[in-house]
Order: structure tokens, then sequence, then C-alpha cells
């Protein structure tokens, strides 16, 4: 347990740090120093994938939502997975990029892509290698997203009017350094937005690079950190709208060395429906391991019901890329998604 | 108050354009008021509602003669959140033109909370306007007007 606090704690110095690099100065806060938010659609974080954390192998090209820390465990089943803690953010903000404006975002394509990039760091134990903490970190890129809310024109609109004062300012008014405060037709504006969006049909295209190693009997020393796995993927995604329907394909290479065999690589390549509802997303994945030999597949639910929490289930048919092994395995767990920018 | 708070302008120049901007996507509405103090009491003479937009900037042009505008105060009020998922911080302009001179600038760099989250960050201040004696005045032109 030793490990995984340290290297808990490495992670969250770091979100601090991150955090901090854009929060140098902090206004009057009546709203509290966190607030937690978990938002729709959220893409899986490229350093879960590395690690085989995330509950689906599949997984979405939509673009990032916002910084999010994603706590994964599975202590509702009692297995043999033990937690990992992702931190995901985007790099192009976080160490000072800036945007002209919201059209500069729709009209440049550069600009779009360093906005919408997806840093991550994790670890996780797992009971492939007992004795080495597993550590992780991946870049995912969103090539295209035809769904994208920054394009909602009339999501723009509203926030605007939602914006205007409603009283005028006196002649002496003073107040520069500012208060956050509670605006309801923000939430409304949203809102509508959000089934816009649901009833949108379109597409979207990500590509993404992990690499994930491991300390071997926990030691930090040079010789004992080792790479075991490198991954890379493009996954593409079409919503068909009004039915909350949505289809994504995914074709991943991976290369791994384990214990048993040294150089391993191949193509992982498989299509997830899922299915949108406003509390609960539910999916179905088939997919072919070329490393193993094998056709798996697997069925996923996931459910938003309470905020900034995600209580997860996935059933799957998987193969164990150490030992070979076929297993069904019912994976129950959590996700916990936070993020610090509501100062 | 402070001395930023004052903006110095022609009385014989050009129209005043009052320019907002936002960076980084931060969405802004601000109403701009322009008061005038008679008879010890403040009145109402021009308002405008601003909203920089997808464009990140908007402007408005003041009524008002600039001969007609000594000691009176524009004071505003700017509500902003930010539109961009990764967004957290912007930078806020607001800067006084007079025949394309930047006459008076104030700029601010500020955390905004999303937009997604029903906040908004509300601030305000105001500037009051004072006519220039001589646009190309200098330090010892006014000690030899002294001597």
């Amino acid at each position: 347990m030793e490990r995984h606090r340290i290297s808990y704690l490495l992670l969250i110095s770091f979100i601090t740090l991150i955090g901090y690099s854009q929060d140098s100065e902090l206004p009057v806060d009546n709203q509290g120093a966190y607030a937690f938010k978990l938002d729709y659609n959220v893409p899986e974080s490229p350093a879960f994938a590395v690690l085989d954390a995330n509950p689906t192998t599949i997984m979405r090209a939509s673009t990032p939502q916002e910084i999010i820390t994603q706590l994964a465990s599975n202590f509702l089943s009692g297995n043999e997975v033990s937690p990992g803690l992702a931190f995901d953010f985007n790099p192009y903000f976080a160490f000072g990029g800036r945007l002209k404006s919201v059209k500069e975002y729709r009209n440049s394509y550069g600009k779009r892509f360093l906005a919408n990039l997806q840093l991550s760091i994790a670890t996780i134990n797992s009971m492939d290698f007992p004795d080495d903490l597993l550590f992780s970190g991946g870049l995912r890129a969103t090539l295209f997203d035809s769904k994208d809310l920054i394009f909602d024109e009339e999501l723009g609109k509203d926030i605007d009017n939602a914006l205007l004062p409603d009283t005028d300012p006196g002649p002496m008014n003073s107040d520069d350094a500012g208060t956050v405060v509670d605006n309801p037709a923000l939430k409304q504006a949203y809102i509508n937005a959000k089934t816009r969006y649901m009833e949108k049909a379109g597409g979207s295209l990500a590509l993404g690079y992990a690499i994930a190693g491991r300390a071997r009997d926990n030691s930090f020393k040079t010789d004992s950190i080792v790479t075991y796995r490198h991954q890379a993927w493009l996954v593409g995604q079409y919503d068909f709208g009004k039915s909350g329907m949505s289809i994504n394909g995914m074709i991943m290479y991976r290369y791994e060395q384990t214990p048993q065999a040294t150089d391993n690589d191949g193509f992982i390549s498989g299509i997830a429906l899922r299915k949108y509802g406003q509390k609960l997303i539910l999916s179905a994945e088939a997919y072919h391991n070329s490393i193993t030999e094998s056709i798996d597949f697997g069925g996923y639910a996931e459910a938003y019901l309470i905020p900034s929490i995600t209580l997860f289930v996935s059933l799957k048919k998987e193969t164990n890329a150490i030992t070979g092994d076929e297993d069904v395995i019912l994976k129950p767990g959590i996700k916990w998604n936070f993020s610090q920018a509501k100062k | 108050m402070p001395k930023s708070n004052y903006c110095l302008i022609d009385p014989d120049g050009g129209p005043l354009k009052v320019r907002v901007t936002a960076n980084n996507g931060i969405r802004s509405g601000s109403i701009f008021v322009l008061w005038e103090l008679q008879n010890g009491k403040w009145e109402k003479k021009e308002k405008f509602n601003v909203i920089t937009g997808d464009d990140g900037v908007d402007e408005f042009i003041l009524l008002e003669k600039p001969n007609e505008i000594e000691n009176d105060s524009l004071a505003w009020s700017i509500n902003a959140c930010s539109s961009i998922p990764n967004v957290l911080r912007g930078e806020f302009s607001i800067t006084v033109i007079q025949d394309g001179k930047n006459r008076w600038t104030k700029q601010s760099s500020r955390l905004v909370p999303k937009c997604s989250d029903g906040k908004q960050l509300k601030f305000g201040n105001h500037v009051i306007f004072k006519h220039l004696i001589n646009d190309n005045f200098s330090t010892s032109d006014l000690w030899k007007d002294t001597e």
C-alpha cells in the first residue's frame, strides 16, 4: 500500500503544480475552492488505456471536455484489480498557450488541435506485475469533431445574452477584484446545448499514443525502471443523432514486453455500439487481438446518478496478455472525475 | 482615487471610442454608463451594451463631445465566463481611443469560471475624463510656466 500512497502523492503534487500554472492569482470567490462536475461523453484517459485500466477497450473519439482526474476503482467487486489514478490535462493552455478568440478556435485548425490535446499520466496496481509499480503517460489528439460544442453558434448567443448584467453600474463603481456568482441562465443555455448535441448526427476522429512502464520491486533507480508497453491508436466515432446511438471503430498497434515473452506486437481492432441516455450510457464491443490471437467482447453500463461520480459495470470476455488464459470478468466500479477550475 | 482612474483626453479632438477585448475564447457581456455630475447629483447620460462574443472584441463611440465630457465618469460592469473547456484564465482590456491614439488602457489577467458550470465572474470599475492642457507639453515646459 505504501508505494500507492507515494505514487498518488506524486500525481496529486503534479495536479497541484499544473493547476497553479494557470492560477497564480486568486480572485475573490464566494463559491468555495473547488467545484465538481461530470461531463457528457468524456473520452477515456490515454494513460489508463495503455494500462488496460479502462473498463472498455474501444475508445471514444470525441473532443475532451476539460481537465479531469479519474480515480478508478473496482472495489465494489472486491476482485484483484486495484485502484488507479489518472490525471488528464491540456498541455497547450497549462503551459501558457493562448487563443485570440472563439473565432480563432473555429477558423484555425492548428489552434483547435492544440486546444484539444490531452496529455495524461496514470498509475495503477496490477496483478500482472504484483511486485512492481506501474505508471504510464499518453497523448491524445482530436483530429476532427463535427459535434464540437464550440461550433454551436446558438450556444454562443445564449451565453452572450445570459452574461449581460441586469443592473447599471454606478458612477463610482469599483469592484476590480470581482466575484464569481451563479447565473441560472448559463446553466439553461448548456442544458439546451446538450439536448442539441445529443440529437445531432456527426462524427469525430482521434489519434493517441501511450507508453507504460514499471518500477521493478518498487524501486525508482534507473536500472529498475523499464518500459513494457507502447501503443498507438486511431479511433473514429459516428453519432446517429436522435436515436442516441453511436458507433466507434478503433485500430491500435501495441508492442509489449512481458516476463513470458519479449517483443510481442500486433493489432487490436474492433467496434463498439453505444446508446447515450441522459443518465445512463450502455455499450457493447467486440474486438480482435492479434497478439493473443483471440476475439474478445464485452458489455458496459455507465450511470451518472451522483454529481462527479460515474458508476460503471462491465462484463468482458478477456484473454490475459501474460498467461493467455481466457476468462469472463465482471467489473463493477467507480470513476471519480473532478476538475479544479471553478475559482 | 488612483491616478489610473483618470483618462486624459483632447477637448478639441475627435469622438471617444471605447474598445473592450477578452481573449482565450472567454465570452463577456457588459454595460457601460456615462455619468455626469450636475448640481451635486450624478445623472446618467449614455448607456451601451457591450458583447465581445465570438471575436473577443467589441467597441462603441461616446456620443458626448470631448469638450463637454470633463469630470464625467464612465462606469462599467462586466460578466465573463470561459466557453473553451481547457481555459481557466484570460486577459481583458478596456481602451479609450481618440483620433487613433490610445488615451487610456486598463488590462487585467483573470481567472474565469466555466460557462458550463453556470457561473460567471462579475467585475467592474470606472474612469473619470480630464482634459489635456496640451497634447505635447513636457515636464520642462511645465517648470518654465511655473517660473
